[in-house]
């Protein structure tokens, strides 16, 4: 068989170029000002309450083991949670898989230093805020008010320093 | 006592380089008992893991072999145990490339556990990539006696890994909509399916927009593949499953610019009555590559009357069919700007009973100030080749494509320097009817065997024109060859040979 990988390899160029890429405004900016609440249970069963994050800059992640992009976000999120953990800037997850058997070895896979909640009060919350596609990333000061909300870190870091330093 | 031929096999994968590999393995697979075979997979599954890397293209091959001389008899008369499979996939490890047949074995033979063991391998410890993992599925749907039940919702357990989400997904499809199963079996996994669609479509229009380096653009083309796979087969489901919360997100997915998504999401919108999704799924029937596809969801929906007649003859399900072929990604990965029929053809073909009508078709890229042309076939087979056949003649483009698949004992190729004494006398009386025919520059490249026929395709001049010159004790063939860029070989040349001589027997 035939194939036509080096004409291929050329072509693409232009496919990627013809592609129309489409802008808007960020996901979940209408729920800017709005008060944040979070509470549910982790995959192995541990609670997670609201009241243990109030107070801190906390981003709230909406991820997947099985979505690309989110895996793609976790390592930088990563790096500013560690740069920033102890400027009262915390992270909770809010994972989407809905077969759960994946979601604990991914976590201990990746040294995931946050909790993530799951289950139905996971896919309640992604209702209230709309999230039609992950990732998502709210941030949220230390009154609770969502300020920033985007698809990822990059997007989102410097209204994260800045809520940090606003202390 | 210890089976000498296994023990050579053992000795050479344990201890690399200190024992030759034993040439005479692919004969004795051949002819050993069945019980032989067992006994090497039992031995294979001892050896310590992990394999040597250097050692993966040793037990790839041995796998071939198992299961080609597995496959000389219908799979259910096998009657190895089902572990003696998923311990040597297990043994092989995730970056085998060959270890997807042995899961294919075991959906072929369809024991109640080897269908288990399918749905735990799948599910837990897939096979390397997408295209493995739908290897391995595919006989699932060519049993028209599977218990489905074993399968589903089981298999949905994939789901979430993107290796397999889109092989698992076509697979309910398969069976919801052959009525193999009493409904779709994602039917409760809606949000589900709603987020990972949305997610896929924005993930697509975040790689429409990534400038990709030349490093990076076989990745992001992956990606986009991937991505595109995944996307098809959820809106797919999701218009099986028919729920109304599905609409924003099929929207969505109808917003991209990628036609094969587009079509998916309207057929899944107009499923769900949407007025929209029906006029823009109508409407893509002027995509050659989405056209075939539009035409069976039209039938499916009852809304075939409202295509365009034109866009339904059989020249232009034709140029759908080559458009299809072109935007595979083993192919071009997406369809021409231009295609043009310019030649159709009923004639009897090699490997049918009765005359078929192929097509001829012409088919251009146009990239800015890059174009690319040549011409490809529709009919008996879609095909179509990277080598310029745009001087062929229609008698040498159709000779070519009957000549190109034609597989025989009898039908083989040799490199003009590696002919035995026999075969270079052969070769010699052809050369001296090529010189005697007042061709010039005569170079001899290849010796062709052809049933009975033995001819010798040399690269040759006539009347000032390059070509290559086929000659055989029957006859001789130019194939002229103007310059061009992607200049044909002399093995295609003998492609032609070859399809003239069949076409010819075939129609008198």
């Amino acid at each position: 068989m035939r194939h036509f990988f080096t004409l291929r390899t050329a072509l693409n160029v232009g496919l990627l170029a013809i592609l129309i890429s489409g802008c808007s405004q960020p996901p979940g900016s209408e729920f800017i000002g709005k008060t944040f609440t979070l509470n549910g249970k982790t995959v192995d069963a541990q609670s997670v309450n609201w009241e243990d994050y109030a107070g801190n800059v906390v981003l709230v992640d909406f991820w997947a083991t099985w979505c690309g992009p989110c895996r793609a976000e976790q390592p930088k999120l990563k790096e500013l949670y560690e740069e920033l953990q102890h400027d009262g800037f915390l992270v909770v997850g809010v994972c989407m898989d809905q077969k759960l058997d994946p979601v604990k070895p991914f976590e201990d896979a990746h040294e995931l230093p946050w909790k993530s909640i799951v289950g139905p009060e996971a896919w309640q919350k992604a209702l209230d805020y709309e999230v039609q596609y992950i990732p998502r990333m709210m941030l949220v000061d230390r009154d609770s008010r969502i300020i920033a909300s985007d698809r990822g870190v990059e997007e989102i870091a410097s209204e994260v320093y800045d809520a940090v330093r606003s202390r | 006592m210890p089976n000498p031929e296994i023990q050579a096999i053992l000795g050479f994968l344990t201890q690399p380089g200190s024992t030759p590999w034993p040439i005479a393995t692919e004969t004795w697979l051949t002819l050993c008992d069945e019980s032989e075979i067992e006994e090497l997979m039992d031995s294979l599954c001892a050896i310590s893991p992990p394999l040597a890397p250097e050692q993966h293209q040793y037990w790839d091959w041995l796998v071939d072999q198992i299961l080609t001389r597995l496959a000389a008899q219908p799979a259910w008369e096998c009657m190895f145990r089902t572990d003696l499979f998923t311990s040597l996939y297990a043994h092989l490890g995730a970056t085998s490339k060959s270890r997807n047949q042995l899961v294919q074995f075991l959906a072929k033979r369809a024991f109640q556990e080897d269908l288990q063991a399918v749905v735990e391998v799948i599910t837990t410890d897939p096979p390397i990539d997408e295209l493995h993992v739908g290897t391995a599925l595919a006989p699932l749907i060519q049993n028209s006696d599977l218990e489905w039940e074993l399968i589903f919702p089981a298999l949905l357990d994939g789901i979430s890994n993107p290796t397999t989400a889109a092989s698992i997904l076509d697979l309910a499809n398969f069976a919801t909509r052959k009525d193999h199963l009493p409904a779709h079996p994602a039917g409760d996994m809606v949000p589900h399916l709603n987020l990972m669609l949305s997610t896929i479509v924005k993930q697509l229009d975040v790689l429409s927009e990534t400038q990709a380096s030349p490093n990076d653009m076989h990745d992001v083309a992956q990606q986009v593949e991937q991505a595109v796979a995944l996307a098809v087969s959820l809106c797919d489901s999701l218009s099986l499953i028919s729920d109304e919360s599905s609409t924003p997100a099929l929207y969505q997915a109808m917003g991209l610019t990628h036609r094969r998504v587009q079509t998916e999401a309207a057929a899944a919108l107009a499923r769900l009555g949407e007025a929209d999704g029906e006029t823009h799924l109508i409407e893509m029937a002027s995509q050659p590559a989405s056209r075939l596809r539009v035409i069976q969801y039209a039938r499916e929906l009852g809304i075939e009357s409202k295509l365009d007649p034109s866009l339904v003859t059989e020249s232009a399900v034709a140029e759908s069919q080559l458009a299809l072929f072109l935007s595979e990604p083993t192919q071009l990965g997406f369809p021409p700007q231009v295609l043009e029929i310019i030649e159709s053809r009923t004639c009897f073909w090699p490997g049918y009973d009765d005359p078929v009508t192929n097509h001829l078709i012409r088919f251009r890229y146009e990239m800015g100030e890059m174009s690319y042309e040549n011409i490809g076939i529709a009919g008996a087979m879609t095909f179509a080749i990277s080598e310029d056949l745009g001087a062929l003649s229609p008698d040498e483009a159709y000779a070519y494509f009957a000549g190109i698949h034609a597989e025989h004992d009898d039908i083989y190729e040799l490199a003009i320097d590696q002919l035995t004494e026999p075969q270079r006398i052969d070769a010699d009386r052809c050369e001296r009817r090529i010189h005697d025919s007042g061709f010039k520059g005569v170079e001899p490249v290849l010796l062709g065997r052809l049933f009975e026929r033995t001819a010798l395709v040399a690269v040759a001049t006539k009347d000032g024109n390059s070509g290559f010159v086929i000659a055989s004790a029957e006859e001789i063939q130019w194939v002229n060859q103007p310059p061009s860029p992607r200049p044909i070989t002399a093995y295609q040349a003998y492609d032609i040979y070859k399809g003239t001589v069949l076409l010819s027997t075939f129609n008198p």
